[in-house]
């Protein structure tokens, strides 16, 4: 059967009439290539299509202490094709992208879909999404790969230099930067075109303290990763910082023991964005509610039947996910399923409220519908587009509150800055984080640093024990490049935003001893 | 053009743009799956994946950089841009240049059989894990996936290197649909007759049906029987702690107190003996290390004692010592007992199927937090006897080694977020530490 190019793009407007970005090649001509494949795969019965041309280029720079150790340009750019026939997922992909090769992709994705005829399963429907046509683009005033090494390296040495004049027990200070531009153009059957151009900024450095008679102990920069250029990371104060980074990896060295039991807990942004990720972000991913990720990331304590229903928390809890934050790592403007993206609620006033989700659960327990939330990512294109999670944030709480107010009215607990040891069990529930530095609060002061602090809780009973939640001016974004789920394994940067956070009577546990 | 060729065009142009050293690698590789869930196929794909890499130096200057590329324009921007990039990078002191010329040792990883693997049987290899599932009232889910992989090394300094490997895993989690039991089995290997997809899937269903109502026990200090699979979670951090200059440099668990490293000392069970080959038939490594260095037979620990930790060319040199070269994989050397002889010498404890979201706590004595997952038993009189919920458990993995009371037969072992091969037996540790209990199934 041939289907012409006007049958295969029935209903579609028209599309774009020049290219928006660069890095893709003009020849051949993305769309080209997608019509190939999309005839090819209708051809051969696929009653419905995608093609991802993306490219993606990373620069991978680190130092030692006043060098450069390693610099590192990958350049990475294909085809991934979709299809879907008789109710059953077929991809192919190959760095190859010519029409020939687009062709000869479509049909051994509809060879793998055939093939798995003779597993049984349940008939994959897609939610329904409009075509679209459009561009998008991160906000970027300083193309992260244009800036020249030596002043990338410059920042990283000169703040070692600087940790080391200030600290002489400082071994090593470590730096790293991580910088990429992913690029691609999305093409389906449903008459979608769209190209978007993402930029993420990444970068810091860990002080490394010895001393004979105690080890050693570290402190990191708190900068985290951004959809931004390399203007995040000019503007951070890199060296500026140094100094006191080095001091209190000492002080950390020198500090006291924790005292384990139940504690109150002030957790900075830089801290909390982790807990929300494991303990929030993940458990409200449908694909993990439904067992999808049972055999590996796990499945979730929340269950379809629990939407609505489920407490996680107090009336002051209020947790929203989203693609669209300026400056979030999961930020664009469509995801991997061509469906534009958007901000929801999970939580409202500590009940849940949604699973994210991505088109092919339409009709699935918990998809809430009719819409997909537009949660689909594929982290290159050889990688086959599935539910990945998107930004997830505490809101601020309505009454005026800042860090420092927060802090000043709490007697007795520990300040917890930075991200450290982190475990959360397969249904995300029994959880214990570390963090980079930890206060010991008295009587609403700062009193003194300490070390190998850890706590220990479940999420619906931590989340309930939130007592006092900073306002707006206090909120602050963190997120990490690599959030690994699905196998074969793929990597999804995401971005967490929250106020600092008080908990009651959360269980610490002193992490330099193994009875903990 | 052969992939010598093309890696000698990359070498051609990088000294061309005014390289004094380069290395490139042109990697071929196929790699196709079946994901499944709910008994049924979820994802499934075949990619075709390509990638030149080039590592340029100019005197102490250096960069790399890979493409996808390998039309002549592709390999000329790479080149063109890796050397200009190590021409504007600042000197690094610690630089070392290629090895000279050597002679990497053959290795034996390719089975045709996984290499020319069609969609149509690695459906046939998934449908007796379905088949079983539906068969036992169970949901299934869990992967199977298959790598070919060739690649050929060339440097200017005549170093010549190819190598070609396959691998084949399939695991699965068998589920009971009400979620109160789950029971998790995996193999792997380099030729698909390394992997019974009956043996696994009858493996996880009997874990799933077997944990039937497990009792709460108290955390505290227990006797473990570690499978393999569970064992392998473990290793990451063990695997990272192994290194020369921390040690060195007072950064590590294997700093002595008085300076230098632990190199010598007893530290371990004499069960105990770690060593990387990359000739090992179960998980044979790569030929060739760090700078183009011929991998070699390398022992971290023997008989219990600290023998040997991963040292860099530049730090070897800075110590007057040899670089270790190894080829990337582990083998905990295990001996002849199988599972339930271990379970049987364990006589009281845990059994213990699989570990998950293991994360460093403490680097001073290597301590790490995780949790047990899918399926864990109590083991009374040398006999499975009961169902017990899992744990969070907070443990040195110093301790760990030293409290190895037998190991036995060890075997190819896979677990998500372990990366390299590991060959791993299981093992009999007494006093791990389980800190609190956890309700996840």
């Amino acid at each position: 059967m041939t289907i012409s190019r006007r049958e295969l793009l029935a209903g579609a407007a028209l599309l774009p009439a020049a290219r928006v970005f660069a890095w893709i090649p003009e020849r051949p001509r993305p769309r080209d290539v997608a019509d190939a494949a999309l005839l090819a795969a209708k051809e051969t019965g696929a009653s419905y299509a995608d093609v991802r041309l993306v490219r993606q280029r990373r620069q991978n720079l680190a130092t030692r202490d006043d060098h450069l150790t390693s610099i590192t340009d990958t350049d990475s750019y294909g085809i991934g094709v979709r299809v879907l026939k008789r109710g059953a997922w077929g991809f192919a992909a190959s760095p190859i992208v010519s029409a020939d090769s687009a062709r000869a992709l479509a049909r051994k994705a509809v060879q793998i879909a055939d093939a798995n005829a003779i597993l049984e399963r349940r008939p994959v429907q897609l939610a329904p999404e409009a075509p679209h046509e459009d561009t998008w683009e991160t906000p970027v005033e300083k193309d992260p790969l244009r800036v020249p090494i030596a002043a990338k390296v410059a920042l990283l040495v000169e703040s070692a230099k600087a940790a080391k004049a200030a600290v002489p027990q400082v071994r090593a200070v470590t730096g790293f930067f991580r910088l990429a531009i992913e690029e691609k153009a999305f093409f389906s059957t449903e008459g979608s075109a769209i190209e978007q151009m993402i930029t993420r900024t990444g970068g810091g450095y860990t002080v490394t303290a010895v001393e004979e008679k105690r080890g050693f102990e570290t402190r990191r920069t708190l900068l985290p990763p951004r959809g931004a250029g390399f203007e995040h990371v000019e503007r951070a104060g890199f060296v500026e910082q140094a100094p006191r980074i080095a001091r209190d990896a000492l002080e950390k060295l020198r500090a006291d023991r924790v005292q384990p039991g139940p504690r109150d807990l002030v957790l900075d942004p830089s801290h909390l964005w982790l807990t929300i990720h494991e303990s929030l972000g993940h458990s409200t991913e449908l694909d993990r509610v439904l067992g999808y990720e049972a055999n590996f990331a796990g499945t979730s304590f929340a269950t379809a039947d629990q939407l609505g229903k489920l407490r996680y928390g107090q009336s002051n809890m209020h947790v929203t996910a989203d693609r669209v934050e300026p400056g979030g790592l999961a930020t664009c403007g469509y995801d991997d399923d061509g469906v534009v993206t958007q901000r929801f609620d999970l939580i409202r006033e500590g009940v849940l409220v949604a699973f994210q989700t991505v088109r092919d659960q339409t009709g699935l327990p918990g998809f809430g519908g009719p819409r997909s939330s537009g949660c689909s990512y594929a982290d290159s294109w050889a990688s086959v587009p599935f539910q990945r999670m998107p930004n997830v944030s505490l809101m601020p709480g309505n009454a005026p509150l800042t860090l420092g107010e927060l802090i000043a009215r709490t007697d007795d607990g520990i300040y917890v800055i930075g991200d450290g040891s982190y475990s959360i069990d397969h249904q995300r529930k029994n959880f214990q984080f570390g963090g980079d530095f930890f206060w010991q609060i008295e009587k609403g002061k700062l009193a003194r640093p300490l070390r190998k602090v850890a706590y220990q809780s479940n999420t619906p009973a931590f989340w309930s024990s939130m007592d006092a939640v900073c306002d707006a001016r206090e909120w602050r974004l963190y997120g990490a490049f690599d959030d690994g789920k699905g196998e074969p394994i793929q990597v999804n940067p995401v971005s967490h935003g929250c106020p600092p956070a008080r908990f009651q009577k959360v269980r610490v546990i002193d992490a330099g001893a193994v009875q903990s | 053009m052969t992939a010598k060729e093309w890696c000698g065009r990359a070498l051609q142009a990088a000294r061309a743009a005014g390289a004094r050293e380069a290395v490139a690698l042109l990697s071929t590789r196929r790699e196709g799956h079946v994901r499944f869930a709910d008994n049924g196929p979820t994802t499934s794909a075949e990619v075709e994946r390509n990638a030149l890499s080039l590592s340029a130096a100019i005197g102490m200057r250096h960069a790399s950089g890979s493409t996808e590329d390998l039309s002549s324009a592709g390999i000329e921007r790479l080149t063109g841009d890796v050397v200009a990039r190590a021409r504007l990078a600042p000197e690094d002191p610690e630089y070392v240049p290629e090895a000279a010329p050597q002679k990497y040792v053959p290795v034996a990883a390719f089975d045709p059989a996984v290499a020319s693997i069609t969609p149509r049987k690695r459906a046939e290899m998934v449908k007796p894990v379905l088949d079983a599932a539906v068969q036992s009232g169970l949901v299934a889910a869990g992967l199977m996936r298959d790598d070919r992989l060739e690649e050929t090394r060339l440097s200017s300094t005549g170093s010549s290197g190819e190598r070609r490997a396959t691998r084949v895993e399939l695991a699965a989690t068998l589920r009971r649909r009400d979620g109160s039991a789950s029971g998790w089995a995996g193999a792997a290997g380099v030729r698909l007759s390394d992997v019974d997809p009956q043996k696994v899937a009858s493996r996880a269903a009997q874990k799933a049906l077997a944990w039937r109502e497990p009792r709460e026990l108290a955390p505290g200090a227990y006797t473990v029987v570690l499978e393999p699979g569970a064992l392998a979670a473990l290793f990451p951090a063990f695997r990272q702690s192994l290194d020369a200059r921390a040690a060195d440099e007072g950064r590590s668990a294997f700093s002595a107190p008085s300076g230098g490293s632990r190199i010598g000392e007893a530290l371990f069970s004499s069960a105990v003996t770690l060593v990387s080959d990359p000739q090992d038939p179960i998980v044979p490594g790569t030929p060739w290390a760090e700078g183009g260095l011929a991998a070699r037979r390398v022992t971290y620990v023997a008989g219990g004692v600290l023998r040997e930790l991963h040292r860099t060319r530049y730090w070897a040199n800075k110590t007057h010592t040899e670089p270790t070269a190894d080829g990337g994989t582990l083998r905990l050397v295990g001996g002849g007992s199988s599972l339930e002889d271990l379970i049987a010498k364990a006589d009281n404890g845990l059994l213990v199927t699989r570990i998950w979201y293991v994360r460093p706590l403490d680097p001073q004595r290597i301590a790490v937090t995780g949790l047990t997952r899918d399926a864990t038993f109590l083991v009374e009189g040398g006999r499975v006897a009961a169902a017990v919920k899992n744990f969070r458990f907070n443990q040195s993995l110093l301790d760990l080694f030293r409290d190895v009371v037998a190991l036995g037969r060890e075997e190819a072992v896979l677990g998500g977020e372990v990366s390299g091969g590991l060959a791993l037996p299981p093992a009999v540790v007494k006093d791990f530490h389980m800190s609190s209990v956890s309700e996840a199934v």
